[in-house]
């Protein structure tokens, strides 16, 4: 293989949450958390790190927090700011190269191979950003610095927040090998669980099985899994990403049989969805549900609208219909998830609309 | 089971009944047709079946030996369609579940399975019978079914609800965006549905077939329909088609017709729809929308459309116009399904607002009313 590539996985911290504490003073040292409140069945988008204390954390139904934690603070998301941060942390991204692919507001891949300043340490670059961040936003990032975009994400997590840390080339194989298995990015609770009951625990572990073998146990996951136990990942850091779908998806620690537990859910990641959406600017017309169950088999079933996505209520009802028309009842359920794809840019400021029939019931679209 | 009977025949009902097999059948035998000779009748019957719906159908042979044997449906109907047009023998063999095609062109044999595993198509013995003109039927069909969702997930707005009123039986049909109503009114179905009360919701895809088979139905005899609280079978002399019902309440469907207008326009149905087909020509490019302009000064509809970067067209049609000028949206293509479904010379646009319903009538032949909402326009 040629000389390795110098890639940096920049994760702000506590994005949301930070920002909200950097504007309100009285929130500074509080549990908050943002997103929809408990009583709008709303999920968390972001929770401060004194909120993460109790066990809190994103993607959980709002309800639930405020159950881990009496005095949290729930905080409405203010978009227009986080963007506004985002886009300071992209210029400085861009001083030192044009290889940036943004994965959310606040995370982003690097690729510094080369570099518009000519610096041959990749570390000394993630220093230099992290610095620089906090002196225009006061905000804190933690960075992740290896030669492959799957190292350099689980090393920005390594030592968050306000981490550094470098998985050196050498360094690399090893690490992967004495990973828990559970940290590895891609690896949920749930598989973790199915790859412990193999006796897969660590990355070394992982590494003893044949790629045929991963593929028929996990399907197309099973070869990315193969080739990341060998701390391989050849996906290039592509500036032009053009997003397809927003999407949200969930797995559960204990597998699912119960519809009312199922509802709640997908009504915690409905509103996930209808947050990234406002916050990437975009809608779109058609709706995926998709449902992992116990056994790995995956369904997904899409209903296409005239009318967009917009609003929370219509995204649950429709990915609930899907459910319940769709739903293979004898199984159990490890994973729930929605995405909006068909996607159209700009704020949601439809010119024609095609006026519905009030129909009594559910039927109505 | 040995018959003989020509091509035509057995081609013919062949397809038709292999219209209700699956392509992807839950078990093996649902993939194939029941074949039953019966020697006493001189008849042969097919059936197809994918558990929802289900058609038989029957036909006149020459039977030397009764029996019933389940063939694959698609492989024997691909043979039988390129058969030359002639006398063909069918028999099974006596040891194994195997038909043989003999005829001028050679002779085929094609393995099924024993007819024992073929289910029964559901039976409606107890409920409640009707009886209805094989036009009554056709017009009703021809007038709703167009209006059906096509989302399976809106479920009961995937089939068309048939109800009794006190002298007619109602048709009933919406996406969501529209709604197409049709009363049917025919000696014999008032003759036998008296009293008879039936509130029915029918999936699309059986009335489709159902409609199918009315076209080629050449007898005078009525149709008979009977139903209980999960299923419909249409008896159409020798053919019987039968459904699940869709279960669920179908939206009170009544109480979204206006019956006050502040707004009417009466004109040539066919004007109307030569215009719009053009209009649409242009609309489909972009977005669907037509936009008419009701102007009452000069009895005129005018109608437009704006295909962004593309073009745009606008046309003007004469009109009984009252009330006062009104410009109102709608996708074309629910315009077109419903002027293509009104049976008369002239129809009537009835309408308030630019966002509220709008209905569209015929002014003379059966009773039917569509609704259609309009488009709103932002700016």
């Amino acid at each position: 293989m040629a000389t390795p590539r110098k890639i940096i996985h920049i994760d702000m911290d506590a994005f949301y949450a930070a920002v909200e504490q950097r504007d309100h003073p009285p929130y500074r040292g509080q549990p908050i958390v943002v997103g929809g409140r408990p009583e709008q069945r709303g999920a968390v988008a972001a929770a401060s790190y004194e909120a993460r204390q109790y066990g809190i954390h994103s993607a959980m139904p709002a309800r639930i927090a405020a159950q881990r934690c009496p005095q949290l603070i729930f905080v409405k998301p203010r978009f227009d700011a986080y963007r506004a941060v985002s886009q300071q942390i992209r210029a400085i991204f861009r001083r030192y190269t044009d290889l940036v692919e943004p994965l959310s507001l606040d995370e982003a891949y690097l690729d510094v191979t080369e570099n518009k300043l000519g610096l041959a340490s990749a570390t000394a670059i993630a220093r230099q950003i992290k610095q620089e961040i906090f002196d225009q936003t006061q905000l804190t990032a933690s960075a992740g610095v290896s030669i492959n975009k799957f190292l350099a994400k689980i090393a920005s997590d390594l030592d968050k927040p306000n981490g550094l840390h470098l998985i050196a080339p050498t360094q690399a194989k090893a690490f992967v090998e004495g990973l828990p298995i559970q940290k590895f990015h891609g690896i949920g609770p749930a598989t973790a669980r199915k790859m412990a009951a193999l006796g897969i625990h660590t990355g070394a572990d992982l590494k003893q099985w044949p790629e045929a073998e991963l593929t028929q146990r996990f399907g197309k996951a099973g070869r990315f899994y193969y080739l990341v136990a060998r701390a391989q990942d050849d996906r290039l850091v592509n500036p032009n990403r053009i997003r397809k779908s927003v999407g949200a998806e969930q797995s559960f620690a204990e597998d699912l049989r119960d519809l009312t537990q199922m509802r709640e859910q997908l009504s915690a990641i409905a509103q996930t969805v209808k947050d990234r959406l406002d916050h990437h600017q975009r809608y779109g017309h058609t709706l995926t549900l998709k449902v992992k169950y116990a056994s790995y088999q995956q369904m997904t079933r899409s209903c296409t609208l005239a009318e967009p996505f917009g609003d929370r209520a219509l995204i649950y009802n429709t990915a609930e219909r899907l459910l319940l028309l769709h739903l293979d009842r004898q199984q159990a359920v490890r994973l729930l998830g929605i995405s909006i794809s068909n996607l159209a840019q700009g704020a949601q400021r439809v010119e024609h609309l095609q006026l519905a029939l009030p129909l009594s019931d559910r039927n109505s679209p | 089971m040995k018959f003989s009977c020509t091509q035509i025949d057995l081609n013919a009902h062949l397809s038709l009944v292999s219209r209700a097999v699956s392509s992807r059948p839950s078990k093996p035998v649902l993939g194939n047709v029941l074949i039953e000779a019966e020697p006493s009748l001189q008849q042969v019957t097919l059936i197809g079946f994918d558990e929802t719906l289900g058609i038989q159908t029957a036909f006149p042979a020459e039977v030397e030996r009764g029996g019933k044997l389940t063939v694959p449906a698609k492989l024997l109907g691909d043979i039988v369609s390129r058969l030359p047009n002639e006398t063909i023998e069918v028999s099974e063999s006596e040891s194994e579940p195997v038909v043989t095609l003999d005829c001028s062109s050679g002779q085929y044999r094609v393995r099924g399975i024993e007819a024992d595993d073929y289910p029964n198509l559901p039976l409606v013995e107890a409920g409640e019978a009707a009886s209805l003109s094989a036009e009554a039927l056709l017009e009703g069909l021809r007038g709703s079914l167009f209006a059906t969702s096509g989302d399976e997930t809106k479920q009961v707005l995937t089939g068309v609800h048939l109800a009794t009123n006190t002298d007619s039986l109602e048709f009933a049909a919406t996406d969501g965006h529209r709604l197409a109503v049709v009363q049917t009114v025919d000696a014999d179905s008032r003759a036998a549905s008296n009293r008879l009360d039936m509130r029915v919701t029918i999936p699309a895809k059986a009335l489709r077939e159902l409609e199918r088979m009315l076209q080629m139905y050449q007898e005078t005899e009525p149709v008979t329909l009977r139903f209980d609280d999960t299923q419909v079978v249409f008896e159409l002399g020798q053919q019987r088609i039968t459904t699940r019902l869709l279960e669920g309440q179908y939206p009170d469907y009544q109480r979204l017709i206006p019956h006050q207008f502040t707004r009417q326009l009466t004109l040539d149905r066919k004007q109307l729809l030569s215009s719009l087909e053009r209009i649409a020509v242009m609309a489909d490019q972009r977005n669907n929308i037509v936009k008419l302009t009701l102007i009452s000064g000069d009895q005129s509809l005018a109608l437009s459309v704006e295909a962004q970067e593309v073009g745009s067209g606008r046309e003007r049609l004469p009109a009984q116009v009252t009330g006062e000028d009104l410009e109102i949206a709608f996708n074309v293509r629910y315009l077109l399904d419903g002027l293509k479904a009104l049976p008369s010379t002239e129809v009537q646009l009835q309408c308030n607002t630019a966002t509220s319903p709008s209905i569209l009538t015929p002014l003379s032949g059966s009773k039917m009313t569509y609704l259609v909402m309009p488009v709103q326009i932002r700016s």
